[in-house]
């Protein structure tokens, strides 16, 4: 009887899952099912639909274009993510020196985050356009450009690191500067006391307990940048040529302009695995990290 | 009203311990039982499975001569005060104190005049429109006690209620609980590890440890009979001074023999401090000869004196009135025990021994 | 001594040196943007850009006028609407059963989240696309809203979980005790003292929505376009028309700074959590 109570409890905590279940079921374990087997066909939307084997899989691996995708799919996620990483937190650090109320400053650096990737990208054209934009007039007062930006296979991928730069900076300053001002203040003021300089405080103190957080951050941004699609499909929509060409935007290519649903899920499934694995890799070395 | 008992009780965590095993209690109709132990005794959860908080794992808990092993918590009619108070922070004290009565679709007639019943006995009228965050922590814990008392329980349940009071408000409400409960006669179960709030309290005591009784009996019964080397150890503050028989016998200047015969080989003996006498042995009493004062800690009232014996032994004597101060450290006083007085227990079983008990009587 | 004050001076200035260059490196694109959606077509195309000029709404009116932009502005207020109040349905009992209750495979399922979290759009986007072909969900609000509330769940579970920890689980005990439910729990205190925690919750999955757009243009055509989508219209004639461009551009960010402004701490608090979470 008391196991009869048990499984009662735990059948009443079932229902309250059971929703959460249904909806996983129905968004992770369809698509990737659905996505393995079109994979394996050459379906185009319409009637055609024959089985290839792994065909599609052999030929994006032997295709060039496949891997300047993938490389700038990944040169983009290293460059951004290294950038806001260090200007986010260095901003953060910077702020909490101040020791003033920083909400409003804390709002006004939001600012971005607020702002959806489609618009960010279109207020970006405005910016960088190189005859009438504001970027090459300003930059010139410096004796620099003007520059093509978007134009031009050399800068376009820069331009766009440089507004992913802007736009999520401050999703790494919000959260390094909470955990800035939640660190423990007794070590701190010990050290003091036994005359640590600021210098030594931060490297020997408060960055080894961040450390943790910080590469979770790290974690978060790289997944993010890695499915970067918004910023590149407003702006360049890949080109010139393939400079700016990411994965996403390649898939979205693939499956709505060439109609070759089988070549995007192949592309999906492997695009998937790849972020599984960096995933992993990088959360395992969080757990050596926080163990340490 | 209802009697609560425990039949073979064990208690077993999802792939772990047994933290209980075959515990029988009985606590009796209207009775305040005081469950007693050191911090993993399983005091707690003894109190919680008869909450429903825990399942049982095999043997029956029976309340009012039910088996209620397989109600829910609801279904049971007992109350519970945590030791956190566990006040509903988001209600008002009247929503806290009418909560259950609406869970169990009370007549909105009948919940007023009960909420107004309880807050009368509680003196917690001026208080029924604040919500818990703005009550101290005795109001706090009065409205855990009056929403316990609200719906008429069969039994009422105590895990630790006093633990988070500071010391003055703490003695206010153990005389207020205890109170309470002998005006409404209804059995009450009351987990500390507090010992004074257990003696204090308590129509009984129930001394556990690593999920076994001990000993149950009256407060007094527990100091002046323990059952056991562990009760003996446990209740009084400070300890019992416990000894093996050799070595207090080989303290002592006097000839023995006829006590080292009758006890067995094993046994250790054991004397509260207030029984150390620090005067000089008359008859019927042990001597233990000169002993030096080591450690004195006045408590003003009273004074706990560390003496070690020639022999080594170290003895802890509680001694009060003037004689304190004619005491003071490194002094040699004469230390005797009346024979009476001391406990025997065989160290094998750890029982009390209770032929030496009653022949030394 | 002398030096270290001195330092200190120079170190404290040039934090607010710092700061200050990072705001305006924040603000002024927004800024910038905002002045080019008021200028007339003819200012908004001057060489030099122009600083100073007489502001118009013309931009403002004509886009507010055009066919559809009115629409996705509407369409994404619906489908955040129905987003919200779906994943707060599913995201609710589930937090409370995976912090309170007792579940085998618990840990299961928050791994299971956070994998559905990870993976990219498409990869549900286009298996989507024929399920909702089939069964009438594309180009509806609905059948967007259940992706959308599908993708912020992870999140959503996630936040109100680390809410709902913080309640004393004595107080579950207590209530089990008065003849509470698992449910009644749930509604009756859980999610009053929550409060707070529910709103910064919508607030980070209404910001999340609103701005999404890989799933909107996979899975709409006309009927349910969403704001980002009414924006992206004016992508292709954008170096004719910037007035156009950059009103609809200010137009779709107006909700979100309100939300801003009324809940920073909030915003704050989710963001952290999420990523203390993830």
């Amino acid at each position: 009887m008391a196991k009869a109570l048990q499984t009662l409890g735990s059948l009443s905590a079932f229902w309250f899952i059971f929703p959460c279940l249904l909806t996983l079921i129905f968004t992770s374990v369809y698509p990737v099912s659905f996505g393995i087997i079109v994979s394996l066909t050459n379906w185009n939307w319409g009637n055609q639909l024959d089985y290839v084997g792994f065909e599609n899989y052999l030929n994006l691996l032997s295709d060039p274009e496949f891997w300047v995708v993938v490389g700038n799919t990944i040169t983009f996620a290293i460059s951004a993510t290294a950038i806001e990483i260090a200007l986010g937190f260095y901003l953060a650090v910077q702020v909490e020196k101040l020791r003033i109320p920083t909400e409003l400053i804390r709002a006004m650096l939001m600012l971005p985050l607020m702002v959806s990737g489609i618009v960010v990208a279109l207020m970006s054209k405005v910016m960088f356009d190189p005859f009438l934009g504001i970027i090459n007039h300003l930059i010139r007062i410096f004796g620099i450009g003007p520059s093509a930006f978007y134009g031009a296979a050399k800068t376009a991928m820069s331009s766009i690191v440089a507004v992913d730069v802007w736009w999520q900076t401050a999703f790494v300053f919000v959260i390094m500067l909470a955990g800035l001002r939640g660190l423990p203040n007794d070590p701190i003021e010990a050290a003091r006391v036994e005359g640590a300089s600021e210098f030594t405080i931060f490297w020997k103190i408060r960055f080894p307990i961040l450390r943790s957080l910080l590469l979770t951050v790290v974690i978060i941004r790289i997944i993010d940048t890695l499915k970067v699609f918004d910023i590149v499909f407003g702006t360049t929509g890949g080109g010139p040529g393939l400079a700016t060409e990411v994965v996403q935007t390649f898939v979205y290519r693939t499956a709505y302009s060439y109609q070759q649903i089988g070549k995007a899920m192949a592309t999906m499934i492997l695009f998937s695995l790849l972020i599984l694995s960096i995933s992993i890799a990088l959360q395992s070395l969080q757990r050596k990290v926080e163990s340490s | 009203m209802s009697e609560i008992r425990f039949v073979n009780v064990s208690k077993r965590y999802l792939d772990s311990v047994e933290v209980i095993n075959c515990l029988n209690l009985k606590v009796k109709e209207g009775e305040f039982m005081v469950l007693v132990g050191p911090s993993g005794c399983a005091k707690s959860t003894t109190l919680r499975m008869i909450a429903g908080l825990e399942d049982v794992t095999s043997g029956d808990l029976l309340i009012g001569g039910l088996r209620a092993n397989d109600l829910t918590p609801g279904q049971r009619n007992i109350s519970m005060v945590f030791q956190s108070y566990a006040l509903f922070p988001n209600m008002t004290v009247r929503e806290n104190l009418s909560f259950g009565l609406q869970i169990r679709k009370t007549s909105g007639k009948k919940v007023l005049s009960e909420v107004g019943r309880i807050a009368g006995m509680l003196g917690l009228e001026e208080l029924l429109d604040r919500k818990p965050k703005q009550l101290s922590g005795g109001q706090a814990q009065r409205v855990a006690l009056g929403r316990a008392m609200i719906r008429r329980p069969s039994a009422f349940l105590f895990d630790e209620p006093l633990s988070n009071l500071d010391a003055e408000l703490r003695v206010q409400m153990r005389s207020e609980i205890s109170q309470m409960q002998h005006e409404l006669e209804t059995t009450t179960v009351y987990v500390t590890h507090d010992q004074v709030e257990a003696m204090t309290m308590g129509d009984r005591i129930a001394v556990m440890n690593k999920g076994q009784v001990q000993q149950v009996g009256p407060p007094v019964e527990l100091y002046e009979k323990p059952a056991n080397l562990f009760v003996a150890g446990f209740i009084g503050s400070p300890r019992m001074n416990l000894h093996s028989k050799e070595r207090l016998l080989e303290a002592s200047d006097q000839n023995l023999a006829v006590l080292d015969e009758k006890l067995a080989k094993d046994t250790v003996l054991g004397v509260r401090p207030e029984h150390v006498f620090l005067q000089a042995a008359k008859q019927k009493d042990l001597s233990l000869g000169l002993g030096r004062v080591e450690r004195v800690e006045d408590l003003g009232h009273e004074a706990l004196v560390k003496l070690i014996t020639s022999s080594g032994l170290v003895l802890t004597a509680r001694i009060n009135g003037e004689i304190r101060h004619q005491t003071s450290l490194g002094d040699q006083v004469r230390i005797s025990i009346p024979f009476q007085r001391l406990h025997a227990f065989s160290s094998g079983t750890g029982f009390s021994v209770p032929e030496f008990n009653s022949f030394s009587r | 001594m002398w030096r270290q004050t001195i330092q200190a001076r120079f170190s404290k200035l040039w934090a607010y040196l710092f700061t200050g260059s990072m705001i305006l490196f924040s603000l002024f694109p927004v800024y910038w943007v905002l002045t080019v959606s008021l200028k007339s077509k003819r200012d908004s195309l001057s060489n030099p850009p122009l600083w100073l000029f007489e502001p118009v709404t013309s931009s403002y009116t004509k886009i507010w006028n055009h066919d559809t932009f009115k629409d996705t502005f509407f369409n994404s207020i619906i489908i955040t609407l129905i987003g919200i109040a779906l994943s707060l349905a599913i995201a609710l009992p589930t937090a409370y059963a995976l912090v309170r209750l007792r579940l085998r495979g618990k840990n299961l399922v928050g791994i299971w989240l956070i994998l559905a979290y990870m993976l990219p759009e498409f990869l549900f986007v286009l298996p989507m696309f024929s399920l909702y072909q089939w069964t009438g969900l594309y180009d509806t609000h609905l059948g967007l809203a259940l992706m959308y509330q599908v993708h912020v769940l992870p999140l959503s579970i996630w936040l109100l979980s680390s809410f709902f920890r913080e309640i004393n689980p004595a107080i579950d005990e207590a209530a089990r005790i008065e003849g509470c439910s698992n449910w009644q729990i749930l509604t009756r205190i859980y999610i009053p003292c929550t409060l707070p925690g529910l709103v910064a919750t919508a607030i980070l999955n209404a910001i999340w929505i609103w701005n999404e757009l890989a799933i909107a243009l996979g899975l709409t055509f006309s009927n349910a376009q969403t704001v980002t989508l009414g924006v992206t219209s004016f992508r292709g004639y954008a170096a004719l028309d910037w007035g156009a461009m950059t009103a609809a551009s200010i137009i779709a960010i107006i909700p979100m700074l309100l939300f801003a402004a009324v809940a920073q701490k909030h915003i704050v608090k989710g963001l952290t959590l999420g990523a203390v979470k993830g």
